[in-house]
Order: structure tokens, then sequence, then C-alpha cells
């Protein structure tokens, strides 16, 4: 196996647990690139050009809300979870804790 | 000079978005481009935040969020099966119709002008007829892929499920091939001797006296070099037949060139004009109590029959073999 076969790997497990990620950092108001910066202070490395279009996406899914600060020099668009967004992040929190300890178990018994 | 180059950035992205996301899309990625800049951004800085970004396709991409098809992957195989089949048919329709079209309406005067201008007009109608299999297969397909888009296909039953194919159906069979080889080699042999040797024997006879030549051994004699060539070539693509035992892209590929040049050069040969000697035709109108011009006009929509019967059984040969082929390299 090459290494671009490895990364590809590596980088489709990472894509599950973004959106959980992002979720996760919502519970008060973020910007593009601040959300980009609070995840990366956490070691959970996102591509710009994959996070800003996932923010729209869950918008419009009704899990997050947005509003334009214009007050500021720089105009920015903030985003935080709505109702439904903390519900459902509550529910898939609940899955990935599931999953980890069904793959902690899986992998116990290889080692 | 990289002034306007975010402005340009974002308008390779919006470019490729549908019209009521561009606005929003473009206030916001302005925005975020300008968080991940400081105040007065060198060009090394622009540039590298936009390759942070990606390409703009790829962000488009990602914005709009689905990946749209002209042929879906989950149909690309279905796809090339029937591009194919509907090619072979689109072909074998134009090489009946184009030949028999090309053959009658030769404007060259030599025997080879002549066999170049009819491959001529088959290459370029077989290309067209080509270019509109495509077209309509790949229109059939997008709007398959467009109706179906984000719909759930309905449950599948086993019934649906295609039969085994029938094993060998592409061998060929080798006493089939062996005896094409004979038969082949011994017609164009015979075929030929006649031709140069012979030729002025053939003819109406009374009393065992040569009374009439039929054929015109001027015309004959340039066609010659062309049988020959024409049946050297068969005789190799039979011992390639009898050798391979199978069809195959290559073989079936040769098998259809060697097959249209020997038709092709076969139907130039009998519509030439003045290959039957004017004094055969009033002979024989002599003895029918007819005209010669009323034999000759005879004689030549028999020829047209002629034609239109060998450019039909010649392509129901080559579609069965492109289908034995297609279906040999699938199983």
């Amino acid at each position: 196996m090459d290494n671009i076969q490895y990364s590809n790997m590596v980088l489709e497990l990472k894509r599950g647990t973004q959106v959980l990620s992002v979720l996760s950092q919502l519970k008060h108001n973020q910007y593009g690139y601040s959300l980009l910066q609070a995840l990366e202070e956490k070691g959970v490395m996102i591509e710009a050009g994959t996070l800003y279009p996932l923010m729209r996406r869950l918008e419009a899914q009704g899990l997050l809300i947005s509003e334009w600060d214009t007050s500021e020099s720089r105009p920015r668009k903030y985003y935080r979870l709505s109702d439904e967004g903390l519900s459902v992040y509550r529910k898939l929190m609940e899955e990935w804790k599931n999953i980890v300890s069904d793959m902690n178990k899986l992998m116990r018994e290889e080692s | 000079m990289m002034k306007n180059i975010i402005e340009r950035y974002i308008y390779a992205v919006t470019k490729r978005l549908p019209e009521n996301m561009r606005e929003e899309v473009k206030e916001e990625l302005g925005a975020n481009i300008r968080d991940m800049m400081s105040e007065k951004p060198s060009d090394e800085e622009i540039d590298r935040v936009l390759h942070d970004l990606g390409h703009p396709r790829e962000l488009a991409k990602n914005y709009r969020g689905q990946d749209r098809y002209v042929v879906s992957p989950l149909f690309y195989d279905d796809y090339l099966q029937v591009l194919k089949i509907v090619s072979i048919i689109f072909l074998s329709v134009t090489l009946v119709f184009g030949t028999i079209d090309a053959i009658m309406n030769v404007d060259a005067q030599s025997v080879f002008g002549g066999i170049v201008e009819v491959f001529a007009k088959i290459v370029s109608k077989s290309f067209s007829a080509f270019v509109s299999a495509f077209t309509w297969v790949t229109l059939v397909f997008w709007g398959i892929e467009y109706a179906t888009r984000n719909k759930k296909w309905p449950e599948w039953k086993l019934s649906d499920l295609p039969d085994l194919p029938k094993p060998n159906t592409t061998k060929i069979s080798r006493v089939e091939s062996v005896v094409g080889l004979v038969l082949g080699t011994a017609f164009s042999a015979i075929f030929l001797v006649f031709l140069i040797r012979y030729i002025h024997l053939i003819g109406i006879y009374e009393d065992g006296e040569l009374v009439v030549q039929i054929f015109n051994s001027q015309i004959t004699n340039q066609f010659i070099v062309f049988f020959i060539i024409s049946a050297v070539i068969g005789f190799v693509v039979s011992l390639l037949k009898v050798n391979y035992g199978e069809w195959r892209v290559g073989l079936a590929s040769v098998y259809t060139a060697h097959q249209i040049l020997s038709t092709v050069l076969f139907l130039i040969f009998i519509h030439t004009e003045g290959l039957i000697l004017y004094e055969a035709f009033a002979r024989i109108g002599m003895y029918l109590d007819l005209s010669a011009s009323a034999v000759q006009g005879h004689f030549e929509s028999g020829v047209t029959g002629f034609t239109v019967f060998i450019s039909i059984m010649v392509s129901i040969d080559l579609i069965v073999t492109w289908i034995k082929t297609v279906k040999g390299k699938k199983a």
C-alpha cells in the first residue's frame, strides 16, 4: 500500500467525525475562521475549503443558525447551534460513544 | 498586480454555483478569506491562503454539496454496454445504406479511385453514425440520471437478475473455419484463374463455337490486381480465425475491414459501366425477343437488387460477429 492510499484511508476515517467536531464547538457564536482556529487549537485539523461549505450545509439543514455582524470594520457571519442542532448533537454524541466502545472491544481482541 | 485576485478567486467559485447561492457565498467567502489574512496582505500571503482553500472547482463542489453526473457511476457499466450495442447497430445500418449509396454514385474514373472514394464515404458516414449513437445514448442516460436524481430506487427482485450467458458463444468452430479457409481459397483461386487466363472464353457458344464474349476483358484486367490483394488478405484473415479460435476485437476488426473491402470491390466490379459487352446483351436479346437495351436494363436492375441483398447479408454477418466479440469481452 502506497502513501496516497494510506492517507486517503485516514481522511476517510476522519471525514465521518467532521459534523460532530463542528457541532461540538458551536454552542457559542463562531465565524468561519474562528471556528477553524478553535478546532485547530484542540488538534482537530479540518481544511478551510471543507469547513466553510459544511457550515452552510448544516445551516441549510436547520442545525445551525447564522447572523451577519456588520458592527465591526470587518463584517462577519456568525453561526451557532439551533435547538434542533443541539438535540442532534447530543444524539450523535451518544452514537459516537457507542462506536468508540465497540471499536475498543474489537481492537482489544486483536492485541 | 495581485489586486483583484481575491475577487477573481471568489468569482471562479461562485460562477460554478446555482444562481440563488452566488451572492450569499460571495459575501461569506470574501469575509472568510479576509479573516484568514492580515490587514494589508502580501502577495505571498494571498497566494498561501487561496491555495489553502483549494482549487475553485473543488470548493464549488463542496458548496454545492452533491456530486452531479451526466452518467451516474451506478449506471456507467450499463452505459458502456448500451453504447457498444447501439454503435454496432448504427454502424451496420450505415454500412448497408452507405455502401449501397456510395457504390451507386461513384464519380472516380479508375478502379483504385473508385475504391478510395467508396471507402472515404463509408468511413465518414460511419464516423457520423458513431457520433449520433454516442449523442443519443449519452442523452438518454443523462435523462435517466436527471429524472432519478435524489430518488430512491424501488426494491429489486431476484427475478430481475440476468440469465447466465451460454458458454462458448464466442468460440469459432474449428471445422467451420477450416472448411471456410479451404472453400474460400479454392473459390478465390478459381475466380482469379478465370479472370486472368480464361475471361475471353466465357461467352455464348453456338455449335461449340464462341459467338460472343460476355465480359469486357479490358475492364476485368483493371480489377485483377485488386482481387489478388483481396484474396490474399482473405486468406490471412481465415488463417487468423483458425489460429485464434474465438472472436477478439483485433480479429473482428481485421475481419470487418476485409469483408467491407472485398464486398465494396466486388460491388464496384459489377457496377462498372461496360463490364458486360453490348454484343452479349444484343445476343441474349435476340434469343428472348427483346432489344439489347431492354436486356441491359433488366441486368442493371438485377445488379441493384443484388447490391442491396449483398450489403444486408454482409452487415448481418458483421453485426453477429461484433455482438459475439463484445459478449466475449464481457465474459
